[in-house]
């Protein structure tokens, strides 16, 4: 049979580069394969799916050596179009992607574009909506849905052409757990139809259901790699990638850390009321998103926020530092109503991260963006460099060679998000907070991303927002859980585990949360209250390591 | 940020009109406005053109600051520059005393400067009136396909389509580079030096404008792989000119033609002074 797509050997060097982003890669799909190819950020990933759908060396200019061979043909001798009609591609943010007002304009966007005629392009928009069940958003406008729909609908408007290969780039970065199902059940039926889907994901243990027929594991553009999902789990960083938590447990069996289980340490006290919502309605223009929240969130705390795409958690964070007014009630910073605080006040209590670093670069070098921040608080020459020193040390972005004659435009996507820390640090907030800190990091940066901003000194609290429950559980003092317009949990993390009406196994279950492995594990091992370990803490207990007595 | 062109007609009498009628009416009132001088024919005309808005059913609060914008201009472009223009238009006139000279450019405001002056204005609002309906009646979706059949190469329409989607969301990018800017204390003072504001627009015009380029590039790559472009296109989206439509196209077509037909002959009347 001959393979859909084939690279043999291909090295690929963006003309603005010296360094090759893909280094002599070889691989073949054919129909009724899954491909995963999983790797660090920067690894030459994306441009490995760039060489697959066309766009290298076509929209992106680059020297390509090796073979490229598309349905058995040498890819240089086929158009665009023609590579397009072989292979779909999902783009990572859907946003991006979805370019129809509406859900049925979107699925037929493709087919127009063909020629083919307007009956056959409704019939068809049909019958891919029913396949993944959207039939009910068709007329619906890409803006009104959540990000899991909107995933969904990227997914329908490429599938409806019926390519052979479907490449699907990061899907699981923007989603949260029972859309990432959803998408890969979707992908699922699609491979047993006969189609064949390459995917790109850092979360590997979510990918493991789809049972991959090959993995390839790329770092700095070589192949580390290639083989079956058996082999790559065994050989597998838990540090580079996502495992899964079953074989964090096998690895500790098969090779003991020889490290002893350390109880977790009780939650952080809490200190006086640093975030204060009193019967707070929150929503846009006339749109309620959250009611009736009154909670406080304390000094000394990390919180994490969960819940559905589209529930308010970033609403509820956002009416923090007065990105979004209340409808009604107070929202108070510090026993102050943030609408009645001005910049230089509120910066000094809360930094706030958004979800893209570059939202707030515009300064030709790191050093004049470092400065910004201070200079607009009236700080002086001298104390602004002092405070820009310190900043950028604890985002450990100082070791960079040259960093701050550096554009920030051209520092990589993890390294932005360290700078866009450090820029708030300038501001010396006693508040973090992070919308989805680690979305679209693979699992060293997100790591190290992460462990650098919990030891930030002059930092007393994190309330941060994010889809990955594990990470959650495991980093967080207390756990809110948005649903349904309100906030429906709001306990300590093994409170939240324990908690079973919270949980739910199979997509459309009654419970707000998707159950992992490892919750059912810390369910099982983990301790009755407080914090909860981290994963790999975890599995060294689950695999019979003896505890250590807690002090 | 993906946001979508505000549709504001609703069931009115022109957001059940086919789009292409929207886009008719206001070239055409340019056509009759650009022709008429005198005053009375020109007020007929703003009272036909507010009728045809009314008739779109836009409701006030949505599009306030976008009149306030449109008086603004209008005023200050059509008024004050049709008073300095209008001065020497009828200078000639019989019927025009002189009421007061401007300082420093010494340029006199005369009866016939007013009466241009006002036709100016008269005549951007007619046009303003008839193109509000373009902007906030036509569905999302709705423009390109519209473009598209009244013959524009489907590249251009689609072209038309996604900067009417471009516009309100590069608008939500700069709120939220705006929100992102002031939780690093930027806070503008006030200052009257144009130079000293542009620079002060720097940390919001850098992020927004670049961050515009990297999400155009996305969108042209999701062109792209969808083959846009490569062949001559369908449209799943079928328009329908209805006989109303063709009445209300024909009624302003008719404008033009008298209009037209007037000017060529000689026979548009000429200014109007009061």
């Amino acid at each position: 049979m001959t393979a859909l797509v084939e690279l043999q050997g291909v090295t690929v060097t963006y003309r603005s580069a010296v360094r090759p982003a893909l280094v002599d890669a070889t691989v073949s799909i054919s129909a009724g394969e899954i491909v995963l190819v999983a790797g660090p950020s920067g690894c030459g990933k994306s441009t490995l799916l760039r060489v697959v759908n066309g766009l290298v060396p076509r929209s992106y200019r680059a020297e390509v050596s090796g073979d490229v061979l598309v349905n058995g043909q040498d890819a240089t001798a086929v158009s665009l179009r023609g590579i397009a009609d072989t292979v779909g591609t999902l783009l990572q943010n859907p946003a991006k992607q979805v370019v129809g007002h509406s859900v049925l304009a979107e699925l037929a966007f493709g087919l127009e574009n063909r020629g083919v005629r307007p009956a056959e392009i409704l019939s068809r928009a049909q019958a891919v909506a029913r396949r993944l069940g959207i039939e009910d958003l068709l007329e619906s406008a890409p803006h009104e849905l959540s990000g899991g729909q909107l995933q969904l609908v990227a997914f329908a408007g490429i599938l409806i052409l019926e390519p052979a290969l479907i490449i699907v780039d990061e899907p699981l970065a923007n989603l949260d757990p029972d859309a990432s199902h959803r998408l890969l059940d979707a992908v699922r039926e699609y491979v047993r139809g006969g189609g064949a889907a390459l995917i790109v994901e850092h979360r590997v243990d979510e990918i493991v259901a789809l049972a991959p027929d090959l993995v390839l594991y790329l770092d700095q553009g070589a192949t580390r790699y290639s083989g079956d999902l058996a082999g790559f789990l065994a050989v597998a960083s838990p540090q580079a990638v996502k495992l899964p938590f079953r074989t964090l447990v096998d690895r500790h069996r098969s090779e003991p850390d020889g490290l002893p289980v350390v109880p977790e340490p009780d939650c952080a006290t809490a200190g006086a009321s640093r975030l204060e919502f009193v019967d707070a309605h929150l929503g846009y223009g006339r749109t309620t998103i959250l009611s009736d929240v009154t909670t406080r969130l304390h000094a000394g705390e990390r919180v994490a926020i969960l819940g559905h795409n589209g529930a308010g958690k970033s609403t509820l964070l956002r009416a923090a530092v007065g990105l979004v007014e209340p409808l009604s009630g107070e929202v108070l910073l510090d026993d102050v109503p943030v609408e009645t605080l001005g910049a230089k006040d509120l910066v000094a209590i809360c930094g706030y991260l958004f979800q893209n670093p570059a939202q707030a670069l515009f300064s030709d070098t790191v050093a004049a963006e470092l400065t910004f921040g201070p200079k607009n608080l009236g700080r002086t020459e001298a104390e602004t460099l002092e405070i820009s020193r310190v900043a950028l040390e604890a985002v450990l972005l100082h070791e960079e060679p040259e960093i701050l004659s550096r554009p920030p435009r051209t520092l990589s996507f993890g390294q932005q998000r360290r700078l866009a820390v450090a820029l708030a640090l300038t501001l010396q907030p006693r508040t973090l907070i992070l919308d989805e800190p680690t979305a679209g990091q693979d699992e060293r940066s997100a790591t190290h991303f992460l462990d650098a901003i919990w030891d930030l000194p002059g930092i007393d609290s994190i309330y941060f927002i994010t889809h990955d429950i594990d990470m959650a559980l495991s980093r967080a003092d207390r756990v809110l859980v948005v649903s349904d317009g309100c906030i429906v949990a709001d306990d300590t993390p093994a409170a939240i585990v324990h908690d079973t009406g919270l949980w739910h196994t199979v997509v459309g279950g009654t419970g707000v949360l998707r159950e992992t492995d490892y919750v059912r594990a810390a369910r099982e091992h983990g301790p009755r209250s407080g914090r909860m370990p981290r994963a790999w803490d975890l599995a060294r207990q689950v695999a019979g390591a003896p505890p250590v007595p807690a002090p | 940020m993906e946001v979508s062109p505000r549709y504001l007609a609703g069931r009115s009498f022109l957001g059940r009109r086919d789009p292409r009628v929207l886009i008719g009416v206001p070239a055409l009132t340019v056509v009759v406005a650009a022709q008429v001088e005198d005053l009375r024919v020109m007020a007929a005309l703003v009272v036909i053109a507010f009728a045809y808005y009314a008739s779109a059913r836009i409701p006030l609060r949505e599009v306030r600051s976008n009149w306030t914008f449109v008086l603004v201009f209008v005023l200050i472009m059509a008024g004050i520059n049709g008073i300095i223009v209008g001065a020497q238009a009828s200078a000639t006139s019989d019927d025009n005393a002189t009421l007061a000279t401007i300082p420093l450019i010494g340029v006199p405001v005369t009866i016939g400067s007013i009466s241009y002056a006002t036709n100016l204005t008269l005549r951007f609002l007619a046009i303003a009136a008839t193109g509000f309906p373009l902007a906030f009646s036509i569905r999302p979706g709705d423009l390109a396909v519209a473009f598209a059949r009244l013959g524009l190469p489907s590249r251009f329409a689609y072209g038309i389509d996604l900067t009417f989607k471009f516009l309100p969301s590069t608008a939500a990018s700069l709120a939220e580079t705006i929100a992102a800017q002031r939780l690093r204390g930027y806070e503008p003072p006030p200052t009257h030096n144009p130079i000293k504001k542009v620079l002060q627009l720097r940390p919001l015009m850098v992020p927004v404008t670049v961050n515009s380029f990297i999400d155009a590039e996305d969108v042209v790559d999701a062109l792209d792989l969808r083959g846009f472009g490569t062949q001559k296109r369908t449209w799943l989206r079928q328009l329908r000119f209805g006989a109303v439509d063709y009445l209300v196209v024909g009624f302003f077509l008719l404008l033009a033609l008298l209009a037209t037909t007037a000017s060529l002959t000689g026979r548009m009347p000429a200014l109007w002074i009061f």
